[in-house]
């Protein structure tokens, strides 16, 4: 059954059992994607994945329960194991449920028409184009092209009901290059878009052909401390790792150096940050967070200084302020954290070029990996496996590879001595993405040669 | 799960548009997770996840359709989803199905789905109170006890019909030392393919203790030099280094495509002869341990590497319809969400002859990595990179002081030619792993092992 429908089905169970307090969060994620090989379709996939969590109150404390069978035989067991969950909860904080707020009008959502058959045809193009861009180019290009639909609503005993959904197309295009002694080369070139049609499948092979390309004569260099530029895409990287230590939760829990650092300089001057949930080309905005709490644009950082962290309705009653409405799930089954929307480095109105004769010498980073292990967000440490190219003069001189960069997040911050004018937002990430401009940090450590 | 004739009629609509395979996985898992920090339940989810996958193959393509639900007409909107993507033309053919049944190397006894709630905060706790109580320095604990009882089945459309159940417990460890604005973390999340009688056969305060143990050395150790040294990495976890350095460029994923360094070395030499490699999914209990993958097949053990030759590529049916090769019961996914590929299982180095003693001893300037983090790797090119969690540095063969915030990164097929010792005490350690069919549990292991020069990405 669909999810009105169950949820009009649970508020059945739940009255026949004098169940007062509860909230449904329902989720469905679809995607259809077709993936190619050189000049052959390699595979198609489609998936249409649909769950429901329960949250219900037991005397003033909260447990949960999720399923992916919208069925009326699956209420009674859910609502049990929810309970059961709530009658172990101990986390300090009175819960309620949700009344609901004022939320923000956002024009209606179109799903596009997208023709898979248009989509093979533009992808198998995919590796003419890319070896065309250059004659280092290998054959077997691997490509894929994803429509992405995501739909979430929500439905509480307080007669909340929200509906909120987005729809995007990725395009990613994985190239091989190879020198004259074989040696192999390897980068990719992604976008996302409203729709299949606006991709524009021939300049993205051309930049994953050049970003791959520009790698070939790479090597490292000598181990040592040099002032690091970060390209936009890397920049936005290291904000995605290290988001979660802006989170009022990990504060509380004593894993956050941002603890008790509101208002407080934590950054460069040049740094203001901005969460923003109407990014205009976030293909998942959203008026109201995973709880139900309406959403707003803010500075997180400005101009250096912590203005607040970000705050679910648990975190905020526990610090006695409002939530931000940065209630985040993973996915239906996850708990609820705390997470940005699209959470961003402002530019300056500098340009990239500027910024790299500012530098002088530098590295430029292009490139990193890793992050899952070689960063830790509770610490700010990193040590993360990156290319890029060395910078003299201003100029690029040649490619890097094999080399570390390391050092610590908040330290890191505190040494941005230009910030560029050229934001990207990472926004294939879906609802919670990140984005930067390229930056300079006056000084990391290298590892190299 | 399903009733064999509505498997029948779907296996037959999936091979209506001419493909010449069809395989339906359908699941049914519960999963349980309970996280305890700051000496409270933070969060608990049991979560019901059920689905089916059906996918065709025609000749080296493929398409796979996944739908949420078990029910008939889930089963056959998945089935023609799926021959809709593939027609091809012409009329696959599916065999009548015969069910057999694979033999359980790894019973469980207390399943967590059954368990009361309270027992399992009793067993949080107590691994929170251990960590918090090793030193007044550690400042926070966060443990995560995950559960997971994934029943599976299996039907192609050469007449298989096979079913599985998969009982999973693991407990994470997050231990947090600070002084001031400095914070540390250590790590350990001991797990195993069997019930919560797991948690009655380890030490659980012991792992605890020696998570808070690396948090509280770390908080006072130096950042580590940068630079090429030698490096001498201990068992346990320490086996990562051989699952991105090399378990994943001879996934059938990567070298069918021509996308792997390993391409068309089988038969070759690729290490020292001093190593041995392993990759073994019927290690009774163990985390990465399965009966039968996720395709069906028995599972079986797998000299991947032997004394320095590459002897075995980690294979899986499609792939192996590419290469000419038969499939090793490799194929894996996280849930039926995720079309299944070539994945690792149980990955290890087998011990060799050295002592630990004259590992360290033959280090005059270098770095002992005791506790391994996570990793990853471009199956290409053979780049890798792995963290450090615990480290010390070794001067004239003597374990100094400890260092921390370091990783190290190569080339896979140049790093494993550079292990020139190999210890005699082989360890597993518990990670999952990720790739494009998902997050799959997997264990890796090795003895102590040198390796003679690798990058260290030192902060010094």
């Amino acid at each position: 059954m669909d999810f009105l429908r169950f949820s009009q089905k649970a508020a059945e169970y739940a009255a026949e059992q004098n169940i007062t307090d509860y909230e449904l969060y329902y989720q469905l994620d679809s995607a259809s994607q077709v993936s190619v090989l050189g000049e052959n379709v390699d595979r198609l996939t489609s998936s249409s994945v649909e769950g429901v969590s329960l949250r219900v109150i037991a005397e003033g404390k909260a447990g949960a329960a999720s399923t992916e069978l919208l069925t009326e035989a699956e209420i009674p067991g859910l609502f049990a194991r929810a309970l059961e969950a709530a009658l172990v909860a101990e986390d300090g904080a009175q819960q309620d449920i949700y009344a609901g707020g004022s939320y923000r009008a956002l024009p209606a959502v179109e799903f596009p028409e997208n023709d898979a058959a248009a989509e093979q045809a533009m992808l198998l193009q995919a590796e003419g184009y890319a070896c065309a861009a250059d004659a280092r180019v290998q054959k077997g290009l691997m490509g894929a092209m994803a429509d992405i639909t995501s739909k979430t609503a929500i439905s509480n005993s307080k007669g909340l009901y929200l509906e909120s959904a987005g729809a995007m197309t990725v395009a990613s295009l994985n190239v091989v290059a190879a020198d004259e002694n074989g040696k192999k080369y390897n980068d990719h070139a992604s976008a996302a878009k409203a729709s299949a049609a606006q991709q524009d499948i021939e300049a993205l092979a051309r930049r994953a052909a050049e970003k791959t390309v520009a790698q070939i004569g790479a090597s490292p260099v000598a181990s040592g401390h040099y002032p690091v530029i970060f390209d936009a895409s890397q920049m936005a990287a290291m904000l995605e790792i290290f988001q979660p230590a802006f989170s009022a939760q990990q504060a509380q829990n004593g894993m956050s150096v941002l603890a008790g650092r509101t208002g407080e300089k934590v950054a460069s001057d040049l740094v203001t940050i901005v969460d923003d949930p109407f990014y205009p080309e976030n293909f998942f905005q959203s008026a109201f967070d995973a709880e139900g709490v309406p959403t707003a644009t803010r500075s997180i950082i400005e101009n250096g200084r912590l203005a607040t962290l970000l705050y679910n309705r648990a975190a905020a009653a526990k610090d006695g302020v409002e939530s931000t409405g940065n209630a985040y799930r993973d996915s239906y089954a996850s708990p609820v954290s705390i997470a940005p929307h699209t959470f961003y480095l402002k530019p300056s109105d500098m340009s990239r070029d500027a910024l790299l004769e500012k530098a002088g010498t530098a590295i430029l980073i292009t490139f990193m990996k890793g992050a899952h292990a070689g960063a830790n967000a509770v610490s700010g440490d990193f040590s993360l496996e990156s290319k890029g190219f060395l910078v003299e003069n201003g100029k690029i001189v040649r490619a890097v590879e094999e080399i570390t960069v390391a050092g610590n997040f908040f330290q890191m911050i505190q040494d941005i001595t230009a910030v560029a004018n050229d934001l990207k937002v990472n926004v294939e990430d879906g609802a919670s993405c990140c984005g930067a401009p390229t930056v300079l940090v006056r000084d990391l450590a290298v590892a190299g040669s | 799960m399903i009733q064999t004739s509505v498997l029948e009629a779907a296996l037959e609509t999936a091979v209506s548009t001419g493909a010449d395979y069809a395989e339906i996985f359908a699941e049914n898992t519960t999963r349980g997770l309970l996280q305890y920090v700051d000496g409270s339940v933070k969060d608990s989810m049991s979560d019901h996840s059920v689905g089916v996958g059906v996918r065709v193959f025609k000749g080296v393509q493929s398409a796979y359709a996944c739908v949420s639900g078990l029910s008939p007409e889930s089963v056959m909107a998945a089935a023609k989803k799926a021959a809709r993507m593939i027609a091809a033309g012409g009329q696959g053919n599916a065999e009548r199905l015969i069910e057999s049944t694979c033999a359980n190397i790894s019973p469980a006894a207390r399943i967590g789905s059954s368990l009361p709630l309270a027992d399992k905060v009793a067993l949080a706790r107590r691994a929170y109170r251990a960590a918090r109580e090793y030193s007044s320095e550690v400042s926070q604990a966060n443990i995560r006890l995950m559960d997971y009882d994934r029943n599976i089945l299996i039907a192609t459309s050469d007449g298989l019909l096979v079913g599985d159940r998969q009982v999973r417990s693991r407990i994470a460890i997050n231990a947090i030392a600070s002084a001031g604005s400095v914070n540390q973390v250590g790590y350990n999340a001991p797990g195993a393919s069997k019930g919560y009688e797991f948690f009655d056969e380890i030490d659980l305060e012991a792992s605890a203790k020696d998570a808070a143990r690396q948090a509280v050395t770390m908080l006072h150790a130096d950042y580590c030099p940068a630079g090429r040294m030698p490096v001498a990495i201990d068992n346990g976890f320490g086996g990562v280094i051989f699952h991105e350095a090399c378990g994943h460029s001879l996934e059938a994923q990567a070298v069918s495509r021509g996308m792997s360094e390993f391409a068309g070395k089988l038969g070759q030499r690729v290490a020292s002869e001093k190593v041995t490699a392993i990759d073994d999914g019927t290690i009774p209990g163990a985390w990465g341990s399965v009966n039968i993958d996720d395709e069906g097949t028995p599972n079986r053990r797998r000299v991947l590497i032997d004394k320095g030759i590459l002897t075995s590529y980690l294979v899986d049916r499609l792939n192996g319809r590419r290469m000419g090769l038969e499939t090793t019961a490799s194929s894996r996914r996280q849930d039926y969400t995720f079309a299944p590929t070539s994945r690792m299982t149980n990955t290890f180095l087998a011990p060799g002859t050295d002592a630990d003693e004259d590992i360290i001893r033959s280090i005059d300037f270098g770095l002992y990595a005791k506790k391994m983090g996570g990793g990853s790797v471009n199956p290409v090119t053979g780049e890798f990179n792995f963290a450090v969690n615990e480290g010390y540095l070794i001067r004239n063969g003597q374990i100094c002081e400890p260092v921390r915030g370091a990783s190290l990164i190569g080339k896979g097929s140049e790093v494993i030619r550079n292990i020139d010792m190999v210890g005699k005490d082989l360890r597993r350690e518990q990670g999952v792993c990720g790739a494009s069919s998902g997050s799959v549990p997997t264990d890796v292991g090795q003895p102590m092992i040198r390796v003679s020069e690798i990058t260290v990405g030192g902060r010094k």
